[in-house]
């Protein structure tokens, strides 16, 4: 059982600098459909209620989002504009930051399926399904992921 | 979280990406619905997935 902290640094998803010239640096932890080598980008979100992934990302955890009966649905918008997504049940593997360790986290939250995704990332995590499970501290350089077996 | 090689950004503007550890793009498409399909049938390296935004993309400041 994976125990202790991960820090992940912040990344820089080559957005458009701001005004003075400074890059964007996203907190960002890397996961994964449990047992692939295929890496996913997941930005950590305190403000954000809930947590969503681009659409196509359910095809990889073999659900069909059209057919498949999600848990709820819910209203959200992303990036200025609103919809309504379904929430599914799924499982993820969180990864350790650089590869630094081939240990893995995995735990099961609710995950909105979210259509028309044009986001540097493929998923970002709020309080329902990654702050409710993880302890995480986010400062200005980092981000610091407490791990606890399952709870 | 692996690094992608700079030098690469400007050209995979508006792709996805699949990033080896060595920082080098092994596959990249507009649609990361073919991206991840095109990773299904390659041998399972590590890579990292993500978007390179378009150079005049807006910044995403949340979800609500």
């Amino acid at each position: 059982m994976t125990e202790g902290w991960w820090r992940y640094d912040h990344l820089d998803l080559d957005e458009a600098r701001l005004p003075d010239g400074s890059p964007v640096r996203r907190p960002v932890v890397t996961i994964a459909v449990p047992g692939s080598a295929v890496n996913h980008v997941a930005v950590v979100d305190s403000g954000s209620p809930v947590s969503v992934a681009d659409a196509h990302f359910f095809a990889l955890l073999g659900l069909d989002i059209e057919s498949d009966q999600p848990v709820f649905e819910v209203s959200v918008g992303v990036g200025g504009a609103y919809s309504k997504v379904p929430v599914f049940e799924v499982e993820l593997e969180l990864r350790a930051p650089l590869a630094q360790s081939p240990e893995t986290v995995t735990w099961r939250l609710h995950l909105g399926a979210r259509r028309g995704w044009r986001l540097p990332f493929t998923v970002l995590f709020g309080q329902r399904g990654w702050f409710d499970r993880f302890p995480t501290t986010i400062d200005a350089t980092a981000t610091t992921v407490e791990l606890f077996p399952d709870r | 979280m692996v690094g992608m090689d700079r030098t690469l950004v400007e050209r995979y503007r508006n792709q996805w990406v699949a990033i080896g550890d060595d920082g080098d793009v092994v596959a990249h498409d507009l649609s990361y619905e073919k991206l991840t399909a095109m990773l299904s049938t390659m041998p399972p390296i590590r890579v990292l997935v993500r978007r390179i935004p378009a150079v005049d993309e807006p910044l995403f400041v949340g979800v609500w």
